[in-house]
């Protein structure tokens, strides 16, 4: 996978976010847009990437967990819960899935782990609802989304 | 009285597979030779899955804020510990000697058999054991908190340290297939999939079970079609991804809850209680498709297995309902329960961190104890049993707060002594094992060993049936089997036999060392040196080139 359908993947799981929380919905009509939204993710992975990108399985997986991110900054009410539970969630599918690669001989990223570990500091340091806080969380999610990047020679 | 009565009758012809199952080892119920895993393992992923719904409802939307939670809270509670209880009989029943199940605790090289922390099975085995304490005291805690309001300030923290923990656990289950050799187990995405599939089956149980006794929470049907689409979402990856594809399962987890669409349909108790049962069936199915895709030749055993499962749950569902409606008939009054709901509550915020700060060391001795005494370790792959350990401790220590407040120092103390007492105990049996009489456990061996002479043809008699299910017939070792249980032993060479020498080599059959457990009584000391001699003639067919 080159690294400019990488960011592509990245454009493609942002441009969602901001209407996941934007109006009041039900809550099934909500799974329904959030999952569409995944499937949308894994065919546009199915066709931009190959297996042979070591991250291929995780990948529809980690562009949901960046959408839900970003989705936080949008959010009206509780947006330090949901910021923290978003970011946490990136940190699980990260963690496990790459651990579960490393059985098989893939190289496990540590940048993930470390950058995205920082994103709790504006959340809980600063003022949730503040466009420098917003401005903090994208930055380090966008960096955290480059250094998942497993750049194959 | 009716769940009983339901229970009871699959319960008993069930009895009879497990006793089957329990007599004749993994050869009763329906294996393949290439997975090792069959229906208990399919059942256990299945049942464990339906635990979480307690902790869903009660912990999660509890900590998420959700107002209706308390309607269903205490009901699905008592199913977690239930369906717990159920999904933790399988894995015993799979390991064929259930006596012998604490070899899986990670206690170092106390008995001489250093556990490997490495192993998802070993994660597996404290992962559960921690969510089964842990959900139990929270169950015991919100039922009391009904009676002394002082303990409701507890409820919240409890919940955070479960929030996290059960879909842990969940997690975890998901490592014993993503991490094997087994290509369609392969999967890097499994954690979040199992922890959805949980989820989904565990609603669909609530939703089942809310239904039957004659209440109804639509709030519960939503999150039916949620989780829906949400599985969805993972069955077309596996698709896209693997080629994996189950028309049935589609039709059943997806398609036919979509009919709570349908306002009319929706309004009809025994097809919303219909949905649900279609949607637990698919996930069944899907498990039981995931350990064993090949076509299935079931025997009575499996059917038996899977009847004693729903059967043991009604059963045991039913006896909690009855003791804690007799022990605390508010839980289950929803009028007392929403006028309960309504009292303010604090957050235990200073014994929360407290309790965190104990969790967060005791999971750091136990990294620092393994990685001391064996370096090698991957310390990254201790990361999955850290937490269940930093989270059962927290739990323990949040439990004596909450104590704290209701009862005495004396009678705490008391208590205290008592759990300890009993800790010290099941520690000196743990540490002391169990007796193997070989003279009674292995009569058929010894009875075919004095029949046996110590010919090249006998040894490969032995080998075949007491070393190859780690060394691999060839002696190029069962990569699968072994791998996912211990490192990997060495390969086989003609050098490193000679290196050893004979006598070296005899005795580590005969008494073991590292990972290897000893022979002696099981097999002579003529078979013993056979062996070797056996193993030297591999090695020197593999060196000519005649084993790959």
């Amino acid at each position: 996978m080159t690294s400019f359908a990488y960011m592509l993947t990245a454009l493609i799981a942002m441009l969602p976010a901001p209407f996941f929380f934007k109006t009041p919905m039900r809550v099934p009509f909500r799974a329904v847009l959030i999952g569409f939204c995944l499937l949308l993710d894994e065919l546009f992975v199915c066709l931009l990437s190959s297996p042979a990108y070591p991250h291929y399985e995780l990948l529809p997986f980690q562009m949901l967990a960046l959408s839900l991110c970003i989705s936080t900054l949008f959010l009206g009410k509780r947006r330090r819960l949901f910021a923290s539970l978003a970011t946490i969630l990136w940190i699980w599918i990260d963690f496990f899935g790459m651990l579960s690669l490393s059985y098989r001989g893939v190289d496990f990223l540590w940048m993930p782990f470390v950058v995205l570990p920082l994103a709790f500091y504006p959340i809980f340091f600063m003022h949730p609802y503040k466009k420098e806080t917003r401005f903090c969380l994208a930055v380090i999610w966008a960096a955290a989304w480059i250094l998942s990047y497993a750049w194959t020679p | 009285m009716n769940i009983l009565i339901f229970g009871i009758a699959l319960l008993l012809p069930g009895l009879f597979a497990v006793d089957s199952a329990l007599t004749l080892g993994p050869s009763s119920w329906d294996i393949s030779q290439q997975r090792f895993w069959g229906t208990p393992i399919a059942n256990f992923v299945f049942w464990i899955g339906l635990a979480h719904a307690g902790t869903f409802f009660s912990a999660i939307l509890l900590v998420l804020g959700a107002r209706w939670q308390h309607r269903v809270a205490f009901m699905a509670e008592l199913s977690t510990l239930a369906a717990l209880m159920v999904a933790a009989s399988f894995p015993l029943i799979h390991l064929g000697i259930p006596s012998e199940f604490y070899q899986m605790i990670p206690m170092g090289n106390l008995r001489s058999v250093f556990v490997n922390p490495e192993s998802p099975l070993v994660w597996d085995f404290v992962a559960i054991l921690a969510y089964g304490i842990v959900s139990s005291l929270y169950i015991l805690l919100h039922l009391f908190s009904l009676q002394k309001s002082s303990l409701e300030r507890f409820r919240r923290p409890f919940a955070w340290i479960l929030f996290p923990l059960v879909l842990w656990v969940h997690t975890i289950v998901s490592m014993d297939f993503a991490v094997t050799f087994v290509p369609n187990w392969q999967g890097a995405y499994f954690p979040l999939y199992f922890i959805f599939g949980a989820l989904y089956s565990g609603v669909a149980l609530v939703l089942v079970l809310t239904e039957l006794s004659g209440r109804r929470v639509r709030a519960v049907e939503d999150l039916l079609i949620s989780f829906s689409w949400a599985i969805l979402a993972f069955w077309v990856w596996e698709a896209l991804a693997k080629g994996i594809w189950h028309s049935e399962i589609l039709v059943l987890g997806f398609l036919v809850p979509q009919l709570l669409w349908i306002s009319k349909i929706r309004e009809i108790q025994g097809a919303r209680v219909l949905v649900a049962i279609s949607g637990m069936v698919s996930l069944w199915w899907e498990r039981l498709l995931l350990v064993q895709p090949e076509s299935l030749d079931w025997t009575w055993v499996d059917i038996g297995l899977l009847s004693f499962g729903i059967g043991a749950f009604c059963v045991l569902f039913s006896l909690l309902r009855r003791g804690v409606q007799k022990a605390f008939p508010l839980a289950l009054d929803e009028n007392a329960l929403e006028e309960l709901r309504a009292r303010p509550v604090q957050f235990a915020r200073k014994p929360f961190w407290i309790s965190i700060c104990f969790g967060a060391l005791a999971a750091l001795l136990f990294a620092v104890y393994f990685v001391w005494n064996v370096p090698s370790i991957t310390w990254m792959r201790l990361i999955p049993i850290l937490f269940p350990i930093a989270a059962l401790t927290a739990a323990l220590s949040l439990s004596f707060f909450a104590a704290r407040k209701v009862w005495s120092s004396k009678r705490i103390a008391w208590i205290l002594g008592i759990l300890l007492l009993w800790g010290v105990g099941v520690w000196g049996l743990v540490f002391r094992g169990s007796d193997v009489s070989y003279s009674e456990a292995f009569v058929t061996v010894s009875d075919q060993a004095g029949k046996l002479k110590s010919s090249a043809v006998d040894a490969r008699e032995i080998w075949n049936a007491r070393c190859a299910a780690c060394h691999g017939k060839d002696g190029n070792l069962n990569r699968k089997f072994v791998h996912e249980y211990y490192p990997l032993p060495q390969t086989l060479s003609l050098s490193r036999i000679d290196s050893l020498g004979m006598d070296s080599l005899k005795r580590v059959i005969l008494d073991g060392r590292n990972y290897m457990r000893p022979f002696r009584g099981r097999i002579s000391d003529k078979e013993a040196a056979a062996l070797v001699h056996y193993l030297k003639s591999m090695a020197l067919q593999k060196e000519k080139g005649g084993l790959e």
